[in-house]
């Protein structure tokens, strides 16, 4: 008895020594041997490599700080860990996780402070687009030009979110933006949104809009353009995915709830899609290959291109040409709006450089949408490009 | 480099510990130099010719101060000493206060003297007092002299405190310095005091300190009374769990290699009064003032006036450690004053006061406290006490109710760990532990003991665990002291 007392008042002692020196050694060895890696699908971003070591960095301390994110960028099971990091929150009762609400319904919400709104460039993005439509409204009519940004998730289905959390008002933004545009060229299509917010119209942990979504913002746009939408009908609605982990769920890393699906609207009709004027031409929409990836989403239109080129056999408005300018929440919407042109453009200000009005010039358009989210729409960098 | 972070904790930590005990005892002072320089190196190069300076000046001094004192020249011995506080403290006042000094002549002469813009060697506010320290204690033969330069170097460079405190006093380790023995209990009793002071840190201060950003954030025309309440009370738990964390880990890191530093925070915020809560807030700070600045002064044996007098020097001087800014002097005034009001006579009167009333008394004045410390500017002092009482935009709104709802258990866990409670809770259900280092005097069961051993290694893992996912989703880790 007195013996085996002794042994465990030994092994108490040893015990933090031993358990201590097991992880950090432990994780240090792991760390060490991992393999290094470029990019994490995960998060979509480069992560940061070993730093070249040089007397003039180590002196000036970039060194040092350039190790630490390394170190960092690099741990052992990075995704696994931020995950951790969740669920301690998550039972700690917090209602919001860098920067994601747990909303209703299994919804992930990214949150958007007010505080955090940069409010000199949201006015310069304003003026821009503003000075933009006026004029192409005066030179095709306003039947033809169009502004629409899209409320995101956390105006939309602001129902869903947690007990008093607050998040900037996009609806304000868009009441003050329709009084400011000419005639009927702002399309607030958060209206029909928000009449639709039990059906499947945003990706539970994504940050896009679901293709079901974009249609009621098409058929809303079409209207305007004085169409005929197409019918929901027309179209064959074919489910391509269920296991899409989107990029909100990437900034938790936590399976909470189930992952998205993805769906596609076909149609009959034959389309020539070129991307990048490389003359590398498909005959589909969708780029079913994505779907094999971390970004199933996407498969619409291939995701981000400077500039993409949809040609059609639509015998409607033969004489005409759409351009769109857009951030990625066009991708879904565009399959719609192609079956009413000959010809579509579709041009992402970030990696496109022609002035606009040139590029209007040159290629003959006579319709145009600009299509942003508007959480997008506000912190973006490149659309002073849209009045050059 | 800091300890919460996953460079210490996966690079410099396992190295130093390899070679510090696999390196002949020794040799082992030499290592600690050596990995402390490292460790200081590693955010600011330059600034570790500053430190081998100030090893370099206060080593010699000591020795002239011994070697005076040894030939009874006492008049000389003192002007050793005088001399190396008078390059401590212009090291100090160089580096820390020569800007805001510029400022100040700027502003009342209407001048435009270039500011320096110097950055602030970190933890040069630690070192400095502690390389005082030993020359004053070798004067007044309260610590031997140290003949080894590096023991010395080792002492003014010992990373565990280097950058956050405690601030060591030298005659508290000197002879810890060359006799020290590293043992299987007390690097084990170390393991759980730097967790727990990683836990403190990591999971506790940086999560609340969220909320205080966020309110900080709020317009103070538009902060109701409850949300500006609850910004402070996040602030006075980060600062807490935050200095008295890097305290336990500084005093874990010592244990792991064999030495003993005193405690710095005693539940500071369970106090029942202003003086009783500098007993117990960073304690080595308050020490090093008593016995260098307000003992030296007279203290409380000159008669009242002159008490008052030295309790007022030290409390500018306290303000002023914490930062070059009007607001830290302030600060420190506004102590200064309310322990002067306790000593005259409202001690008397809060020892007849029902505990909770005294206890309440207490908080509100050190949350009032860290207002002037945390927002620095006067304009936004004034305003944000105006919002605590209702001057904002009323009582509480939607928001408010929000961040109670986000942050209403973590306060809850925050207040119950910034009371002696969970530990008290601790001893009850598995009795005085092995590394709380207090002797039991008779253990009563084995059950108990098994208990302890299952629970001490879910603390370990789950703690260690924890703080390496928060650090690996580093996007909020401050260090707050870069004004000390």
């Amino acid at each position: 008895m007195e013996e085996q007392k002794r042994n465990k008042k030994s092994i108490e002692k040893l015990l933090p020594t031993v358990l201590f020196l097991l992880l950090i050694f432990g994780f240090t060895v792991i760390s060490l041997f991992a393999p290094i890696k470029k990019f994490s699908e995960n998060e979509n971003r480069v992560l940061a490599q070993r730093p070249k070591f040089q007397w003039s960095s180590l002196w000036n301390g970039t060194y040092t700080k350039d190790y630490e994110t390394f170190i960092t960028d690099q741990f052992f099971q990075r995704d696994a860990w931020i995950g951790i990091k969740t669920w301690t929150e998550l039972a700690m009762q917090k209602k919001e996780i860098n920067g994601v609400f747990f909303a209703k319904d299994d919804y992930l919400i990214e949150t958007q402070k007010k505080e955090e709104v940069d409010t000199k460039q949201l006015e310069k993005n304003e003026e821009w687009l503003l000075k933009f439509i006026s004029k192409y409204e005066k030179l095709f009519g306003c039947d033809r030009v169009h502004a629409m940004l899209v409320p995101t998730a956390s105006e939309v289905l602001a129902d869903k979110l947690p007990k008093f959390a607050q998040t900037y008002s996009q609806q304000k933004l868009l009441d003050q933006m329709k009084t400011d545009f000419p005639k009927e060229t702002f399309l607030d299509v958060g209206e029909i949104l928000k009449q639709h917010t039990e059906e499947y119209i945003y990706y539970k942990t994504d940050h896009h809009w679901t293709a079901h979504g974009a249609y009621y913002a098409y058929e809303q746009w079409a209207k305007a353009c004085k169409f005929l939408p197409w019918d929901i009908s027309k179209f064959q609605i074919e489910k391509v995915n269920d296991s899409f982990y989107g990029t909100i769920y990437s900034k938790i890393n936590i399976k909470t709830t189930k992952p998205d699906e993805i769906y596609l609207y076909q149609t009959g009709e034959t389309y020539q899609v070129e991307y990048d004027m490389d003359r590398k031409k498909r005959d589909t929409l969708y780029e079913k290959s994505h779907l094999e990836t971390k970004d199933k989403y996407s498969v619409y239109l291939d995701g981000n291109h400077g500039i993409v080129q949809v040609d059609t056999n639509i015998k409607e408005n033969a004489d005409r040409k759409l351009l769109i300018l857009k951030d990625s929440y066009a991708h879904c919407f565009t399959p719609f709006a192609v079956n009413h042109f000959p010809v579509t453009y579709m041009i992402d200000l970030r990696y496109f450089n022609m002035p606009i009005s040139q590029f209007i010039k040159n290629y003959q358009i006579t319709d145009i949408l600009v299509l942003y989210n508007v959480r997008s729409f506000m912190t973006d960098k490149n659309l002073y490009k849209i009045v050059r | 480099m800091v300890f919460s972070s996953l460079l210490f904790l996966f690079r410099f930590l396992p190295i130093i510990l390899c070679v510090y005990f696999v390196v002949p005892k020794r040799f082992r002072n030499a290592i600690l130099f050596l990995f402390s320089l490292i460790f200081y190196a590693w955010g600011e190069p330059i600034y570790v010719v500053l430190m081998l300076f100030s090893t370099v000046v206060d080593y010699t001094h000591g020795m002239l101060v011994e070697k005076f004192k040894n030939k009874g020249q006492i008049k000389r011995a003192k002007m050793a000493v005088a001399s190396s506080m008078t390059i401590n403290l212009l090291l100090l006042g160089f580096f820390k206060y020569s800007d805001f000094i510029i400022q100040n002549i700027n502003q009342l002469f209407k001048i435009s003297i270039p500011l320096l813009n110097l950055a602030l060697p970190i933890g040069i506010s630690f070192y400095t007092f502690q390389t005082m320290s030993y020359t004053i204690d070798v004067y007044r033969g309260e610590a031997k002299v140290q003949k080894n330069i590096i023991s010395f170097g080792a002492y003014v460079a010992l990373f565990p405190q280097l950058i956050a405190g405690p601030i060591v006093q030298y005659k508290t380790i000197d002879t810890q310095l060359n006799k020290r023995k590293e043992s299987f209990d007390q690097f084990s009793y170390g393991v759980m005091r730097f967790l727990s002071g990683l836990g403190k840190k990591v999971l506790l201060a940086n999560n609340i300190g969220l909320l205080w950003d966020t309110v900080q954030k709020i317009p103070s025309m538009e902060l109701p009374a409850l949300t500006a309440w609850l910004g402070i009370t996040a602030y006075s738990f980060q600062i807490y769990f935050d200095f008295s964390g890097y305290s336990d880990m500084a005093i874990g890191l010592g244990h792991m290699f064999g030495f003993r530093f005193l405690e710095n925070f005693q539940y500071p915020y369970m106090s029942k009064s202003i003086t009783e809560f500098w007993r117990r807030w960073h304690i080595s700070l308050g020490s090093w003032f008593r016995d260098y600045v307000y003992i030296p002064l007279g203290g409380n044996r000159k008669g009242l006036p002159l008490q008052i007098r030295n309790i007022a020097v030290v409390w500018l001087l306290t303000g002023i450690w914490h930062g070059a800014s009007w607001n830290f002097l302030f600060w420190g005034v506004y102590f200064g004053i309310l322990l002067i009001v306790e000593k005259l006579f409202f001690l008397k009167i809060l020892n007849k006061l029902p505990k909770i009333l005294a206890h309440l008394y207490a908080l509100f004045f050190i949350w009032i406290g860290w207002v002037i410390f945390a927002l620095e500017d006067f304009g936004k002092v004034g305003e944000f006490l105006k919002a605590m009482f209702g001057g904002g935009a009323g009582f509480a709104n939607t928001s408010t109710w929000y961040l109670l709802s986000n942050y209403g258990l973590i306060f809850l866990i925050l207040i119950a760990a910034c009371t002696d409670f969970p530990k008290r809770i601790v001893i009850r259900l598995f009795g005085n532990s092995e590394w709380s280092l207090i002797e039991e005097k008779e253990e009563k069961t084995i059950i108990k003991q098994r208990l302890r051993i299952a629970a001490s290694g879910i603390f370990i893992v789950t703690i260690f665990l924890l703080s390496v996912a928060y650090l690996v989703d580093a996007s909020y880790n401050p260090f707050l002291y870069f004004r000390f």
